[in-house]
């Protein structure tokens, strides 16, 4: 509620106090509650406040391994000229375009086939344990043993993948040494590894739906197509949104699973973003342009999610 | 509009029987509406002519054609839900029109249909909300709403009124029977309400345990009710009854276990049948009265008060026999008999009556009471079904 200050609302309101007043009983009353919060709020400080600026103060300065703590040489602020180099380099682009194709190529497989998962596990199934349990366990792996693991599946002479193929009569793919066969090799491993969360989480949202709602929609007359259409995907907007966002932020920035298959390469044909930035980082150890670098990473994501959750709200949410 | 027809229909969730053997023509234009306790068959009956439940055995006709096996958007129904089951996404208007849209009707058309039945349903105003935004009295319109812009051969309603409270209900009852006296379309509607069913229905089906119990009018199900389990069903209080069996020749007359009372003497002959088997007597709590003199040589049977429920217009009494009373009776030589025993087991009766609230009766009073036996019931013994 907000107080006005005009002096008939004043003498209306008797608890209208000065600002310092009412802190210092605000603190008082909910001492507990911060004194319970404040570990949380030191960790946070600590390991996402205080990196958060330091890295933007960091993207403004030419700071590199040999002006950082050295003895005759300090890092400068340079006036933004890490940007420029970033705006200016064609290289960026080509792997910002990598990137985008990437993430979007992840996600939309990630949601597509996770919902063709959990629609089908969401039926009367007799052993629907076993099979969410199986189709779960990926997602249960340590990802550098997934990444080692299907880096050998690709190998070009012993690996499965192309066992597989030739065994159909197909030719031999060279999947790590070309770049457009590493880049589909490194979506096929995270898509692989990315559909268990997007099911469990839609399966969860299709539990929440009461079949009433498909009973009413059958009469209407609608088809199996029609009700997945207007009852499943407005019902599963509130679960799938955020999703979508998560799942979105998070293979944007998916170091992993490139650089422990391919580091970017072969000819940095499967570089995005982010493996750009750390080889940048601790290969080259330009410490300053990396953190410029992550600070775009970090705009082109806040913008995104922005814009996302704006356009998926009030088309209608579900209560 | 359209006739529905059940024949002998039978639904069996894996080892258990819903319904054992239904057989029921609903005429074309009537409200019938199906009556029962919790899982006796009413709810899945109507999901079986919905078409949202598979049919075990048995055959639906809905008007000429038989529909067992067309999905439920072929037969030309509407269902009102217990839980409206209204999309929560879509305005009123939207989920009004979603039906037609998906038959693909004009949209000129759609949009007069829509706005005709919201003028109807009183809904005129509410049609950009959504439906979280409106009463539950105005969803339940809305889900009405829906069920009828579609101009449907037959309505199903599952319990549609049970959401709302208690005032609510009694004027969505009203707006319901007049809504049907104007679209005259063949109505099934699902409730375990007997209030709502005698008040609603042209026709009653009173079903139990898959069976159909009896049907008619609710005048019909409530002076005649075809077994013990209508009788007692039909009601509120519910019809008293008292274990008896049928003493006396020339005229027999029922022995309960505290008193006696003759049979009247239009149902004579046919009680002398039961001379000496074990029948029940039931009586409507308002063939009781309990008036200090009676004109009509009715035959006093003392009671004690044990709580007396004031309603205004009426006054209930719960009643009980009491053990003394019997003692006068008990010089008869079947005092001894074994089924008199089994009677005398179990002495104490307590029973209802509905009387004026001018009664001076207070609770804790021994009371006389008289039976109005014109007004009396006999079942079997055994199978429960009426003697008369």
């Amino acid at each position: 509620m907000s107080v006005t200050t005009q002096p008939a609302a004043a003498c209306a309101a008797p608890r209208k106090k000065p600002a310092s007043v009412r802190f210092r009983e605000h603190m008082r009353r909910n001492r507990l509650a911060y004194i319970l919060l404040l570990p949380a709020i030191l960790v946070i400080a600590i390991v996402v406040i205080y990196p958060f600026f330091y890295a933007f103060n960091l993207a403004f300065t030419n700071t590199n391994m040999y002006n950082i703590n050295s003895p005759d040489k300090t890092p400068q602020y340079n006036a933004g000229a890490n940007f420029t180099e970033i705006f200016s380099d064609p290289q960026f682009y080509v792997i910002l375009g990598r990137t985008v194709l990437w993430t979007v190529i992840n996600v939309v497989c990630h949601v597509s086939l996770g919902m063709g998962l959990a629609i089908l596990l969401n039926r009367n199934l007799k052993i629907r344990a076993l099979y969410r349990t199986l189709l779960v366990l990926p997602w249960a792996i340590p990802q550098v043993i997934v990444a080692m693991m299907w880096r050998n599946e690709f190998n070009t002479q012993y690996g499965s993948v192309n066992l597989i193929l030739q065994s159909i009569g197909l030719p031999a793919v060279s999947w790590l040494t070309n770049p457009f066969w590493a880049f589909v090799a490194v979506c096929i491993v995270n898509i692989w590894l990315g559909i268990p969360f997007m099911m469990i989480i839609i399966l969860g949202g299709l539990q929440s739906i009461s079949p009433e709602y498909y009973e009413a929609a059958q009469l209407d007359g609608a088809t199996a197509w029609q009700q997945f259409r207007r009852i499943t995907i407005p019902f599963l907007k509130p679960v799938l949104t955020p999703a979508i966002v998560l799942g979105t932020v998070w293979t944007f920035n998916n170091l992993n699973i490139i650089y422990l298959i391919t580091q970017g390469g072969p000819n940095n044909g499967t570089q995005i973003l982010v493996t750009y930035v750390y080889r940048a980082a601790f290969d080259y150890y330009r410490y300053g342009y990396s953190a410029a670098f992550s600070v775009i990473i970090f705009l082109i994501l806040l913008v995104f999610c922005l814009f996302y959750i704006r356009a998926t709200r009030g088309a209608g949410e579900v209560t | 509009m359209a006739e529905v027809k059940l024949v002998h229909l039978i639904k069996d969730f894996g080892k258990v029987q819903i319904l054992k053997g239904i057989d029921l023509t609903i005429p074309d234009g009537e409200f019938v509406v199906l009556l029962g306790p919790s899982g006796c068959g009413k709810t899945t009956t109507l999901r079986l002519i919905a078409g949202l439940e598979e049919v075990t055995e048995g055959e639906i006709f809905i008007g000429d054609r038989k529909v067992n096996n067309l999905p439920p958007k072929q037969r030309d129904i509407a269902m009102v839900f217990q839980s409206y089951a209204l999309y929560p996404h879509m305005t009123v208007y939207d989920n009004m029109a979603f039906g037609l849209k998906l038959r693909r009707v004009q949209r000129e058309e759609i949009d007069q249909k829509v706005k005709a039945t919201a003028e109807m349903m009183e809904l005129t105003p509410y049609l950009k909300r959504k439906p979280r935004e409106l009463s539950g009295g105005q969803r339940q319109r809305v889900a009405v709403g829906r069920a009828i812009v579609r101009n449907p051969q037959v309505f199903l309603m599952d319990e549609p009124l049970s959401n709302l409270d208690a005032k609510l209900r009694v004027q969505m009852r009203v707006e319901l029977s007049k809504l049907h006296q104007k679209l005259k379309v063949t109505t099934i509607y699902v409730t375990h309400d007997q209030m709502e069913a005698m008040t609603l229905g042209n026709l009653i089906v009173i079903m139990n345990q898959g069976i159909i119990q009896q049907m008619g009018t609710p005048g019909k199900v409530y002076d005649y009710p075809a077994n013990k389990f209508v009788a007692g069903f039909i009601g509120s209080p519910p019809m008293n009854f008292f274990p008896a069996f049928i003493d006396g020749e020339e005229e027999p007359f029922f022995q309960m276990a505290s008193f006696r009372l003759p049979v009247p003497a239009q149902h004579r002959e046919v009680m002398r049948g039961y001379a000496g088997k074990e029948v029940a007597f039931g009586i409507r709590p308002e063939d009781i009265t309990v008036d200090q003199t009676d004109s009509e040589g009715r035959i006093p049977v003392k009671a004690k008060v044990e709580v007396l429920e004031m309603l205004g217009a009426e006054i209930f009494l719960y009643l009980s026999s009491p053990e003394e009373a019997f003692v006068a009776d008990s010089a008869s030589e079947k005092a001894t008999s074994d089924r008199y025993l089994k009677l005398r087991a179990n002495p104490a009766h307590s029973f209802i009556a509905r009387v004026d609230p001018k009664s001076p009766a207070k609770e804790g009073d021994i009371v006389e009471v008289r039976f109005n036996l014109e007004k009396s019931h006999a079942f079997d013994g055994e199978s429960e079904e009426a003697i008369y």
